[in-house]
């Protein structure tokens, strides 16, 4: 049974007055003497055990008379078995919420689990009367209602839903229960049914957006959701489940190793057949041994043609679940990445310079043939033209950067750009916490260490982190050995700490900045500072650092997705604005891309990708940048929720609202849920019932008649 | 049967009067002017003196030769040795001394039964029967033999002034006691609410007439001890303790008690007249001219 008004019921506090009245009405007797009491006995006996049973009685008939009254006022509408013995007989506003999440394209043996939902809302509104009103809505992250409006027509619904297909994207039950609730603030009943039909997969719910859909469904008294669950047909899932690109900078010609996850939840070892396909070629084929609910990781050697953007896939050959048998990634192929270098305090300082480390760490020898162009820019020279043309932007002991030049450079990073910032100079204390950081992040530098109290030696706190794998032990042990004397310690609570100091404080700490991220240095590259710059492992740092710089954010290199996502990427340099933009979408067609010159560098857009594979931005009919889009790999989780725990977990405070329809037949559950109108008068029925029965006992028991007061209140 | 002067009958009113002895003149010779005839017997062993014929007397006794002289009605009187024997049994028990109403406006059965005792000494010896009284509770407490001088009188209402409330009744034995004691022949008359086992009282009453007594037995109880009309929720408490505490609420109970009580009346009434014993059902606003009219029945039966 549920309630439209729930809050009426706080008057069930009310059934506590005739149980009061019962015993405080039980006043002291007065003292008779009497002398015939051997007469009186047997009859007081026998009369006070029938009177006990009468007063008893009549406080069950007040108690159930208020109960019954309160519980009217709360409208209650029947659910269950009992449900089928009420009449209906009025309309009411439905919507139906059919899941259309990647989920649903599981195979069953007759057709698809979205094919099943479809057979469920057939029965669902056959169920509906002519005066009901109707919308159907597929959902998955996003709702899309199959009507502008509600409609009263059963058969123009089915045929509409016969030609919806699932999409390739997440499942959201919050969006898709606000969304319905959405829909029904156009309804024209008070009385209103959400149907949700769905696996019922398990998919996240941010608390705060359940709190608010609880909120939304407590202040929709005459809501009911009603949950229709598809069963699901058991089989083994295969999927690829990850593709790992390098963590580094990739070259053209060079060897890289692509690493793929396949994974499988079945209960017996599973050979597994795994391919690699680079554009159209397939460059890779290999016979994996799964075990039960098994993950095997096969790396593939991939030989880098030229530089440029490359897309490819591993895929598996098809189960009953498609979209998680091919992955899609692309691997960036760069000949250099530009670096700006930012010069501060120092440079040109002999040992004191930080550059001059700084530079042999990023572009060693000078060759010119490194990962890293470096352009070195005075921090008050710096121009926006400059944050253009680069991709990481290596600051070292800057000071004084003036407003115009902070703003742009906050602006880079905001939009996406990457930053690795050293300070390690007694002087830019107060200008970094005071201007620099305070534009960025809550971090700040601490008290510089000028080396009196000894030196300080590193400990890598973040050895999972892209710039520390692939190092060996002994590599990082290396690392460890380094002391430093001149450094400032950085909070370690603000963002991630991937190096810190072993008397505590972060060494190297990197933080979020809008769309981008910065690096900061508690330490620069100076001689003076400590034997960093003469250790082995200066030079992989640097690497490191700038190369994971270079492919974080926003950057086109290494661009994956999910679909239901949009797509972006960094324009050409001095791309002709009159340039036609577009985006070939994995089945080839073509849609026009936008161009977003309101952030720096300037991007291409695309708003929505429908479809995993590989999308790629064309300027003026030229593959510019590709993306790689995949399946939501929470679809792949095969993992469902029972009715129960949805119900709690979606109806909060208001589960009582929520009603799983069971059994085998959908018509028969809707026929059972659906009843319940006019219990309420009933209820009232039946408590006008009990007064009567209520006076009667009354009078025989010598009790005024409460059930007058009662008419009395209510009148 | 109430008297053509119930007002001066009213338990009540005469309970107001002051000292017993007024009480009782007032209440019988009220009760005899009402009657219109006299109710004395033995009219000719010895000439005592002339009175004036009451108009509804028996003409038999007018002195014609007194109205021949006077023009006036005079009966003469006579002085009867008398050979009735009259004994008196007063319960004096614990429930006879409460008054279920409660207040000052209710006779208490004991008050009652003395009032009726006091009228009926006064009644028995004015025609000089020998009467004797014995108050009991669950044994005899005071027993006075029988005789019929006016100081017996005085005696017995100074007796019944001091009558104080006793303790457990035992009706049954108490009869028997005393039958056993009792030698000669003559009139019992029991004035109690016989709150005791039927049986045993029935037993110690049928003890009397097989001692060849006459019995005539006034059952007083309290108005309410016959109607149950209690308004309020009680506890209800045996005054002689022998049962425990009952609480109820009356009105609930009414119909079957007054059912109770009616058959125990009944049938203490019918076993009395089976075995010719006179029982006359009382209860304490009852006027007392129909306890008196039992009474001069019963007297008159006896000759």
């Amino acid at each position: 049974m549920q309630f439209l008004s729930p809050m009426y019921l706080f008057g069930l506090l009310a059934a506590g007055i005739p149980i009061l009245l019962h015993f405080l009405s039980r006043r002291r007797p007065v003292d008779i003497q009497f002398g015939p009491l051997r007469f009186l006995r047997p009859t007081q006996e026998r009369q006070m055990r029938r009177l006990s049973l009468r007063r008893l009685l009549l406080l069950l008939l007040r108690v159930t008379i208020i109960c019954l009254v309160v519980m009217a006022a709360a409208r209650p509408t029947l659910t269950g078995g009992l449900a089928r013995l009420a009449p209906t007989g009025h309309a009411t506003s439905v919507v139906v919420l059919v899941d259309a999440s990647a989920s649903m394209q599981a195979q069953l043996q007759r057709g698809t689990m979205f094919d099943r939902a479809r057979t469920e809302v057939a029965a669902i509104v056959g169920q509906l009367s002519g005066q009901d009103e109707v919308a159907v809505a597929l959902f998955s992250d996003v709702v899309r209602p199959l009507f502008s409006e509600f409609v009263r027509d059963g058969q123009l619904v089915l045929a509409q839903l016969q030609e919806a297909r699932p999409d390739d994207r997440a499942t959201d039950y919050v969006t898709a229960l606000s969304g319905a609730l959405d829909l029904l603030e156009k309804a024209g009943s008070p009385y209103r049914e959400i149907f949700v039909v769905s696996d019922f997969q398990e998919a996240a719910a941010d608390s705060v957006r359940l709190a608010r859909l609880h909120e939304r469904l407590r202040q929709s008294p005459g809501t009911t959701v009603l949950l229709r669950a598809v069963k699901p047909e058991p089989f083994v899932n295969r999927q690829v489940a990850d593709v790992e690109r390098p963590a580094t900078l990739l070259r053209a010609g060079e060897t890289a190793e692509v690493a793929v996850q396949v994974r499988q939840d079945g209960d017996a070892d599973l050979p597994v057949q795994l391919f690699l396909q680079v554009g159209d070629a397939t460059v890779g084929e290999t016979e994996l041994q799964l075990a039960a609910h098994g993950t095997r990781r096969h790396g593939f050697p991939l030989t880098l043609p030229a530089a440029g953007d490359l897309a490819g896939s591993a895929r598996l050959r098809p189960d009953r679940y498609p979209p998680d048998d091919e992955r899609f990634f692309v691997l960036p192929v760069s000949q250099r990445v530009n670096v700006m270098v930012l010069a501060g305090l120092g440079a040109g300082d002999g040992e004191r310079d930080p550059l001059l480390f700084l530079r042999a760490g990023l572009d060693p020898g000078e060759s010119g043939e490194g990962d890293f162009a470096l352009e070195v820019v005075p921090a008050e020279r710096m121009d926006v033209t400059h944050l253009q043309q680069t991709r990481v932007v290596v600051g070292t002991d800057i000071i004084d950067l003036g407003a115009a030049r902070l703003a742009a450079l906050t602006d880079y990073l905001k939009a996406g750009g990457t930053m690795l910032l050293l300070c390690g100079d007694p002087g830019v204390r107060a200008y970094t916490n005071e201007k620099l950081l305070p534009s960025w992040t809550a971090a700040r530098l601490g008290p510089f260490r000028n080396g009196r109290e000894g030196t300080q030696r590193l400990i890598v706190s973040a050895r999972d982190h892209p710039v520390f794998t692939g190092f060996e032990d002994d590599e990082l042990a290396t690392l460890e050995e380094v002391e430093l004397r001149n450094y400032y310690p950085l909070p370690e609570t603000v963002g991630r700490s991937l190096v810190r100091f072993a008397d505590g404080g972060a060494a190297i700490l990197e933080v979020e900045v809008g769309l981008g991220r910065v690096i900061l240095c508690g330490f620069h590259t100076a001689a003076t500072a400590g034997n960093l710059p003469y250790s082995p492992m200066f030079l992989p740092l640097m690497q490191r650092l700038a190369g994971y710089l270079a492919t974080a954010g926003w950057s086109r290199y290494g661009r994956q997705a999910e679909v239901g996502s949009s797509l972006a990427a960094e324009a050409p340099p001095g791309m002709n604005p009159g340039a036609v933009l577009e985006v070939r979408l994995p089945d080839g067609a073509t849609v026009p891309a936008t161009l977003n010159a309101t952030v720096t560098p300037p991007r291409l857009e695309l708003a929505l990708a429908e479809v995993p594979g590989a999308y790629t931005f064309l300027v003026d009919h030229k593959p510019w940048a590709l993306c790689a889009v995949n399946v939501p790999g929470s679809e792949s989780v095969r993992r469902f929720q029972e009715p129960e725990a949805f119900r709690k977990q979606y109806g909060g405070g208001d589960a009582a609202r929520v009603t799983a329809l069971a059994g085998d037949s959908a018509a028969e559950a809707v026929r059972q849920a659906r009843r319940g109108y006019g219990i309420h008068r009933w209820l009232l029925a039946l408590a006008g019932i009990l007064l009567v029965i209520e006076s009667l006992v009354a009078r025989r028991v010598g009790a005024a008649n409460a059930a007058a007061v009662l008419l009395l209140v209510l009148r | 049967m109430a008297g053509p002067r119930t007002g001066l009958l009213d338990p009540l009113i005469i309970s107001r009067l002051g000292s017993l002895d007024l009480i009782a003149r007032t209440l019988v010779e009220g009760f005899l002017v009402g009657l219109h005839r006299s109710p004395y017997h033995g009219f000719s062993v010895e000439f005592a003196e002339y009175r004036q014929y009451i108009p509804g007397e028996p003409t038999a006794h007018i002195d014609w030769r007194v109205y021949a002289k006077t023009d006036r009605h005079y009966i003469r009187v006579f002085h009867q040795e008398t050979n009735l024997h009259a004994r008196l049994l007063l319960d004096v028990s614990a429930s006879m001394a409460q008054a279920a109403h409660g207040g000052k406006d209710h006779l208490t059965k004991l008050e009652y039964a003395k009032l009726l005792t006091a009228a009926l000494c006064y009644l028995l010896i004015k025609q000089n029967d020998a009467t004797g009284l014995v108050t009991f509770d669950r044994r005899p407490l005071q027993i006075v033999p029988p005789r019929s001088s006016r100081r017996q009188l005085m005696h017995l209402l100074s007796l019944l002034e001091r009558v104080q409330p006793g303790e457990q009744t035992d009706v049954g034995e108490v009869l028997g006691t005393l039958a056993e004691r009792m030698w000669r022949r003559g009139l019992v008359v029991v004035i109690s609410d016989l709150i005791d086992d039927p049986d045993r009282v029935l037993t110690g009453l049928k003890h009397f007439r097989h001692r060849e007594h006459e019995v005539i037995v006034f059952h007083v109880l309290d108005p309410r001890e016959v109607d149950l009309r209690f308004s309020q929720e009680a506890r209800f408490i045996d005054p002689e303790q022998q049962l425990d505490p009952i609480r109820a609420q009356p009105w609930h109970l009414r119909e079957a008690y007054v059912a109770e009580v009616e058959a125990w009346r009944g049938r203490l009434a019918r076993e009395c007249q089976q075995h010719q014993i006179d029982y006359v059902p009382l209860t304490t606003d009852t006027a007392f001219d129909r306890a008196l009219l039992a009474y001069l029945n019963k007297r008159a039966k006896l000759g």
